[in-house]
């Protein structure tokens, strides 16, 4: 279980390093949420994720999206997340049954 | 029976009184505004589109030039006003909350050189036509601090001014607050304490009502929570976070005179290792239609907690899954579901301090929390929504030794075993419909009428390990005790409520409001055994001064009941086993190591000496629901650049406190001393004291009424009244709150609180109903029993602020608080002998019906708390909207080292000295010596990617 865990941890880091890498080699010239932040004039805060209107042609709005690299890596990452959890839920829990259930 | 009638006979009236069906709690906001020329002529016609993650949404002017659009989920939007013959106006990051509604007026300029303009428009930060004072915490606020302190809905009400250890504006900490996430209300039916644990991540908004709150908010004495979960639109956005910390990375900040008192403190409590992950995708599945987000998470926390006890360990995996459906422009449906599996062992079976890994339990709570929504918008001024939630899980506690406790009455420890099991089974199932209108007619008016059904159910099954728990005495076998428990109850809940805010003119606002609460319970199958109908007015106004929408003054009354908890009826309930004692003198002695989990006393070398059959409650026909009442007066105004600040005077009176009490039983006022300072643990000076002896316990112990205690009489045994009970709890404060909006990259939040809070029923333990002995006896409702309550914190300060330094790109937020300390009083323990007063004669009493106060309530005070959390993240920027980052999370950055608890007995309480002092050693620490301390300085590290 140990082994299982760090690999999740590793996974998750090595992903996360190369979504830097993966990032940086799209092509999209699409502004930077910090950059478009201060073109607002910094009135939209930071938040976890991005709601506002959709930008016309942004591949983030078809299935395009699960072609470019942070799409995959997305899905990557979240089945690893999601496998994780699954196991969790099934080794991670002690067997618990109290003589008054 | 009447009653009830008469609940269904006004509920009816009030449903058939609406031109549909309709819903509950605010889930969404209102976008609205005028479009004028240039010139300041109202145009009729112009287009306006609202467009959002989901999609776009389109209005046109009215013959007034307004417009509006209802039912907006809470998020970030655009606005975009057109007219042929005009430039077009765009008003982008358009922020919209739960329960408010955004002006967005637009001047539309004839059309020129471009056909269209940006307009940076600053957010409005008053909303002018509402009489509550709500403090949201947005998705921005909770992603950005330090406040991942736990992880239920109770946590997040402490960052709300006025608010700490939960007990918001005086009310009870543990039980007094609504605790809705996407409208389920996952309180604990049986206590109205926190049940359902959920991922901090999958937060889109936190919507904290409690002041003002309009009648569409029930089922409460303290605040609401009312949590929005995020929600899928047109874009893939996902969030990965990781955060992690070990035992290495705390410090210590326990001292050398908080040891010499209390050796068991030697250790402060530290995280061992912490992991928690969090993966989150959401987005389309058919463009403008149909939307998922799904968030998986693993939270595990491992804690060597102060005391003796060396492990914590808990490990929560969550799944949430939701689905948005919009097959049309018009409705809209939607479906959560959350699996979370919180498992622990460690978890202390006794008080924590004395509690060694051995006196621990194991738990397992497994849940399943599910909500199904539909919403349909009937046009711009009419939508409604119905609502199917509900939540099914149990906790298990399993002793981690197998065998009965032992309690030494000598060191007043335990040993070998926690000694006992406890199952919770638990179940809600809630519908609400509600349907919102906008009208016109004498002003303007927001209406909204709901109905909520609730059906709940709860068991408690609790047994001492083989039915024994030993008393031993000096280190030998001395007495025993059975006792268990298999109790059951059905809860119901039908309510309605009607509100309109009613736009007089463009100053003037009232917000009128009834809610009316048929609530009821008993045991399934059997009677109603509780039943109770109450009607809630909710009255206030709302007045713009100059009519510039920058400043309001605005005032409310309100009156806010409880929910329905087994609690109030439990002791009405069959299921309790007898309780039994045994003289232990025929049993086998312990060995040189004491009493040992193997050690057993056979039934047939114990003497019975006592059995004690459970009285079955009768309940006053006649009793009221609890109830707060509450004032509240201020004003709110608008200052530059996104800044507002609030005052605001709160004026709260608790009523109808629900206790039990013995009628027929007749009490002797006897008078003592407790025992003078004698250098070592005892330090209290001798001080005269009163308590009450029960005259006739054997044939008054099975009259056990549940009542509202307030003006009950004790007699003596000649009839005399001995005193009468003042069940009351008041709180009054006044409240500034500054805040700042994101804006040239820095926000802030800054808020004071100066309160009172005096009474006779304490906001931490007591509570406002439930089975204590609190009213059984005189000694502890009697005695000394006004004054300061333990969470009556006279000053508070509160501080949030994030900074995003350019260039570097790191952002620092912190949230620092200095709050005054709670307060406590000295006890002196008296036996059961003395006050003829236990569990031998009178089945549902315990120790703390044996404490009579040595001071007023509350007559001393703790040190104030000033605690600094701080976060430092260093963002990466990547192309496109994405965004890497690395933090820390430095909780209790100052270090410091409160006393955060005191024991409060005179004569001492026993605590076990932590290695290298031998085995089973004792300390006795003093009254106001310190039993608990603040966590020491902790560094957590974390990594993120989000877009």
């Amino acid at each position: 279980m140990r082994i299982s865990k760090m690999r999740g941890v590793a996974s998750v880091l090595a992903l996360s390093i190369a979504a830097t890498t993966a990032g940086a080699a799209e092509p999209a010239p699409a502004p930077t949420l910090w950059s478009a932040a201060q073109e607002a004039g910094n009135k939209a805060p930071i938040s976890a994720q991005t709601t506002a209107a959709p930008a016309t042609g942004n591949p983030r709005t078809d299935s395009s999206f699960f072609k470019t690299t942070a799409g995959r890596l997305s899905l990557g990452l979240l089945a690893v997340g999601l496998g994780l959890t699954v196991y969790s839920v099934g080794h991670d829990r002690k067997p618990v049954k109290s003589p008054v259930r | 029976m009447t009653k009830h009638l008469r609940a269904i006979a006004v509920l009816a009236a009030l449903v058939m009184a609406v031109p549909a069906f309709v819903a509950a709690q605010s889930f969404s906001g209102v976008v609205a505004g005028v479009v004028k020329d240039d010139s300041g002529g109202v145009l009729p016609g112009a287009t306006v589109q609202l467009i959002g993650k989901t999609g776009t949404r389109d209005a046109v002017t009215d013959a007034q030039g307004g417009y509006r659009f209802n039912a907006v989920d809470p998020g970030v939007y655009t606005v975009v006003v057109s007219m042929a013959g005009f430039q077009s106006q765009r008003r982008e990051n358009l922020e919209v909350s739960v329960g408010k509604q955004s002006t967005i007026d637009a001047s539309l300029k004839v059309k020129g050189q471009t056909d269209s303009i940006d307009v940076v428009g600053e957010a409005p930060v008053v909303d002018v036509t509402s009489s509550s004072t709500q403090n949201n915490l947005s998705q921005d606020l909770l992603y950005n601090m330090p406040i991942r302190q736990g992880n239920t809905a109770t946590n997040l009400l402490n960052f709300a001014p006025g608010i700490n250890s939960q007990s918001a504006f005086g009310g009870d900490g543990s039980s007094a607050n609504g605790l809705l996430i996407d409208g389920v209300d996952t309180r604990d039916p049986s206590g109205g304490t926190a049940w359902t644990f959920f991922n901090f991540n999958i937060v889109e908004e936190v919507e904290i009502v409690g002041i003002g709150a309009p009648a569409e908010y029930g089922s409460f004495t303290g605040a609401v929570v009312n949590t929005i979960t995020k929600s899928g639109g047109n874009r893939y956005a996902g969030l990965f976070d990781f955060t992690y910390t070990k035992g290495s990375l705390a410090s210590k900040n326990v001292g050398a005179d908080v040891t010499k008192i209390n050796p068991a403190l030697g250790e402060s409590a530290k995280t061992n290792k912490f992991t928690d992950f969090t993966t989150q995708f959401s987005g389309p599945l058919i463009k403008d239609k149909l939307f998922f987000f799904a968030s998986a998470q693993r939270y595990h926390l491992n804690q060597d907690p102060a005391g003796p006890r060396t492990v914590n360990d808990e490990v929560s995996p969550r799944v949430n899954v939701k689905l948005n459906y919009q097959p049309s422009a018009s409705n809209n449906f939607m479906a959560h579901v959350q699996y979370d599996a919180y498992n622990i062992i460690g978890r202390a079976g006794v008080s924590a301090l004395v509690a060694t890994d051995d006196l621990t339990n194991q738990e397992d709570a497994p849940e399943w929390v599910w909500i199904g929504q539909w919403r349909h918008i009937f046009g711009s001024k009419t939508f409604s929504e119905v609502k199917y939630t509900g939540w099914t899980g149990f906790y298990d506690l399993n002793p981690k030794v197998k065998a009965p406790q032992h309690f030494d009455g000598e060191t007043s420890l335990y040993s070998v075993s926690q000694g006992w099991s406890y199952y919770a089974d638990r179940g809600r199932n809630q519908v609400n419909a509600s349907i919102s209108h906008f009208a016109e007619g004498f002003g303007k008016h927001d209406l909204k009428f709901g109905i909520e059904v609730e059906r709940s159910k709860t068991r408690d099954r609790y047994s001492h390990t083989n039915n024994t728990y030993y008393y031993d005495y000096g280190g030998q076998p001395y007495y025993a005790y059975g006792y268990g428990y298999d109790l059951n109850g059905r809860n119901k809940k039908l309510a309605g409520y009607a509100q309109d805010a009613w736009h007089v003119n463009d100053r003037l606002t009232l917000n009128l409001g009834v809610r009316l609460d048929h609530v009821g319970g008993g045991a399934p199958g059997g009677d109603t055994l509780y039943s109770n109908t109450s009607i809630a007015p909710r009255l206030g106004f709302a007045f713009d001064p100059k009519g510039d929408t920058k400043t309001v003054i605005k005032g409310s009354y309100s009156q806010y009941y409880e929910g329905i908890f087994n609690d109030i009826y439990k002791q009405a309930t069959a299921g309790y086993q007898d309780s039994i004692s045994w003289d232990m003198a025929g049993c086998p002695a312990y060995g040189p190591q004491g009493p040992t989990a193997t050690y057993n006393c056979p039934l047939s070398r114990r003497d019975e000496v006592n059995r004690v059959k459970a009285p079955i409650a009768k309940i006053d026909p006649d009793i009221k629901h609890p109830r707060v009442d509450e004032f509240s007066f201020g004003f709110e105004r608008a200052l530059r650049n996104n800044v507002r600040l609030a005052v605001t005077g709160i004026m709260r009176d608790n009523k109808n406190f629900i206790g039990q009490v013995l009628p027929s039983a007749r009490w002797t006022r006897q008078t003592g001393t407790s025992p003078a300072p004698n250098g070592k643990n005892l330090v209290h000076p001798a001080t005269p004291y009163t308590y009450y002896r029960w005259a006739n316990r054997s044939a008054s112990a099975g009259d056990v009424y549940i009542t509202n205690p307030d003006g009950f009489q004790y007699l003596d045994p000649a009839g005399n009244v001995l005193g009468t009970v003042d069940a009351y709890r008041k709180y009054k404060g006044a409240m500034f709150v500054l805040t700042k909006n994101y804006s040239n990259r820095w926000r802030a939040q800054l808020s004071y609180v100066w309160s009172q809070t005096k009474g006779t029923v304490n906001n931490s333990s007591e509570g406002t109903y439930g089975v204590s002995s609190f009213y059984a006896s005189p000694t502890m409702s009697l005695v000394n029993a006004d004054g300061n309550l333990s969470n009556d914190r006279t000053h508070e300060i509160k501080a949030m602020v994030g900074v995003q330094i350019p260039k570097v790109e790191v952002a620092i937020n912190a949230y620092f608080r200095s709050i005054s300390g709670g307060t406590y009083a000295p006890y002196v323990q008296l036996s059961g002998s003395t006050t003829n007063y236990s569990t031998t004669g009178y089945y549902f009493a315990s120790s703390a019906g044996r404490r009579p106060s040595l001071e007023p309530r509350g007559s001393r005070r703790l040190d104030t708390l000033n605690i600094l959390d701080l976060r430092l993240e260093k963002i990466f920027t990547i192309k496109g909207d994405h965004r890497l980052s690395v933090y820390s999370d430095i909780t209790n950055a100052l270090n410091v080292d409160t006393v955060t608890s005191v024991f409060n007995n005179v004569g001492g309480t026993g605590v076990f000295n932590p290695p290298p002092a031998a085995l089973g050693s004792t300390t006795s620490v003093p009254f106001g010596g310190p039993a608990a301390i603040t966590p020491p300085r902790q560094i957590q590290v974390g990594a993120r990617w989000s877009f």
